[in-house]
């Protein structure tokens, strides 16, 4: 179903369409809209910032949940705060927006990483002193038991460079020279790692019975 | 129904060329378009680029608002997982001092380049900055009436000091025909340089000044101390007041026994002035 509205703000006309009616994330919805919604959002209107949020929230949660089930939907909120405070600096169309953000992201998602891997050092040692703190628990992402997290999971299974260059490519749409610029990867060495990705994944399909839902 | 079941879930795929790669993952092949053992993987990849359900936008309104202050504050990121404040003009004090220090320098080196400090202050300027190789010119003229002759410590010119002045008004006691409380005033106003009031008021006493006797005791010791030399100043002081003077203790000198003898006691003099 297609879900769509006509928004005029500073003299700007445009039709916003919800990510609603794009058929896959890999799908540029906004189109000429992006600039005035740009604009917009930008000046703080609600409606442009919504539209945003709509159009790319799915593809950052699933790149971030898929690589951080625990923590991938602070990732998120993270991500937006910080596309936020650097909107009036970005130029660039709708795809140098989505490579824009994807950067952000994986920015963030390296961040907690290294955080994480601080406080599993401090957690060592606080356990060579005797104090052991609660195990975290957990938690269900929105894609638990559902076809997209099925996949989200069999691609993250994957060695984290093949995961991840597949990650971008099909959640972002990004093709193989801009997620070369986001990973600091030559294009040559992320056709190799996505041609083992893909390799990989078939194979492992191939090997499985198929499950009767 | 089966998931991922289609026709070539037995077939082992083969393998794929780079353009091939590319449409797949770009999602513009369908499952049944795709090479033989790759259908399964097409339904794979559109699975996990499927359209956004309403749990994966649930956090829109919150994630909004929190979009719009931080676009009204860029400069303040309040990151839910660093959770630390980015103010990039806060200076610490020390910074802050180092800047001011950094900004004073400046200003000085400028200065000193035009040549517009102080005649004395471009001098040392010039001096200082030729040891770092800078060259500045030293006075000139731009220096206005400000002094152009750098001081030292040693050069500092003798200021008038009381050392004689002593010796001024003793002689001034022993030599002045005046006497009595005209006498006194003159020694007392030259000794203060005129702010004296000695004399201006009251007149020589003709009783004896409120002086005690020394004892015999006393005037025994100063004999003895002097040599017989007290004799002299106690007999005169003693006529002058009636025998009540102290003076002539023996260790006064000739200026204030005189000034003691004309005041009938009164005096200061000898006491104010004593280098």
């Amino acid at each position: 179903m297609t879900h769509s509205r006509r928004t005029r703000t500073e003299g700007i006309s445009v039709r916003v369409v919800s990510s609603q009616s794009a058929a896959t994330l890999r799908t540029v919805a906004l189109g000429e809209a992006f600039q005035p919604v740009l604009v917009a959002a930008r000046m703080g209107a609600e409606w442009a910032l919504e539209g945003l949020y709509r159009e790319y929230n799915p593809g950052l949660l699933r790149y971030l949940l898929a690589q951080e089930p625990n923590d991938g939907e602070d990732l998120v909120s993270d991500t937006w705060l910080d596309a936020a405070a650097g909107l009036d600096r970005f130029q660039g169309d709708e795809w140098a927006f989505r490579r824009w953000l994807f950067t952000i992201a994986r920015r963030r998602l390296i961040d907690h990483r290294r955080r994480r891997a601080r406080s599993a050092q401090a957690l060592a040692r606080s356990d060579t002193l005797g104090h052991r703190p609660e195990p975290d628990e957990t938690e269900a992402h929105v894609f638990a038991a559902t076809d997209t997290g099925a996949a989200l999971e069999r691609i993250a299974a994957l060695p984290p460079d093949q995961g991840e260059v597949i990650l971008l490519r099909v959640l972002a749409g990004l093709d193989v020279a801009q997620v070369a610029e986001i990973l600091g990867k030559k294009p040559g060495a992320v056709r190799v790692l996505q041609h083992r990705a893909l390799q990989r994944l078939a194979e492992q399909l191939a090997r499985e019975r198929p499950v009767t839902r | 129904m089966t998931f991922w079941s289609d026709m070539d879930s037995e077939m082992h795929p083969l393998p794929l060329d780079t353009d091939t790669a590319d449409r797949l993952l770009a999602g513009s092949v369908a499952p049944e378009d795709a090479p033989p053992g790759y259908g399964r993987l097409v339904r794979l990849l559109e699975a996990a680029s499927a359209e956004a359900s309403s749990e994966e936008l649930a956090r829109g309104p919150e994630t909004v608002a929190a979009m719009k202050a931080a676009l009204r504050s860029p400069v303040h990121r309040d990151s839910a997982s660093s959770r630390r404040s980015f103010m990039p003009f806060a200076l610490s004090r020390p910074r802050l001092t180092a800047a001011v220090v950094a900004a004073a320098f400046a200003a000085s080196v400028g200065m000193a380049s035009a040549g517009s400090l102080p005649g004395a202050a471009q001098d040392v300027a010039s001096e200082m900055l030729a040891k770092v190789g800078i060259t500045v010119p030293g006075a000139n003229d731009n220096a206005g009436t400000h002094p152009d002759v750098r001081g030292n410590s040693t050069s500092v010119p003798s200021a008038p000091t009381d050392a004689g002045k002593g010796a001024e008004i003793s002689e001034l006691a022993t030599t002045t025909e005046l006497t009595g409380v005209e006498k006194g005033a003159a020694v007392s106003t030259a000794a203060s340089g005129g702010k004296s009031q000695a004399g201006q008021h009251g007149s020589a006493s003709a009783t004896a000044a409120p002086v005690e006797t020394p004892n015999s005791g006393g005037t025994g010791t100063a004999d003895t101390a002097s040599g017989g030399k007290s004799a002299t100043g106690t007999a005169t002081a003693n006529a002058a007041s009636g025998g009540k003077s102290a003076a002539g203790s023996g260790n006064a000198s000739n200026g204030q026994e005189t000034a003691d003898t004309a005041s009938g006691g009164r005096s200061s003099t000898g006491q104010s002035h004593r280098p």
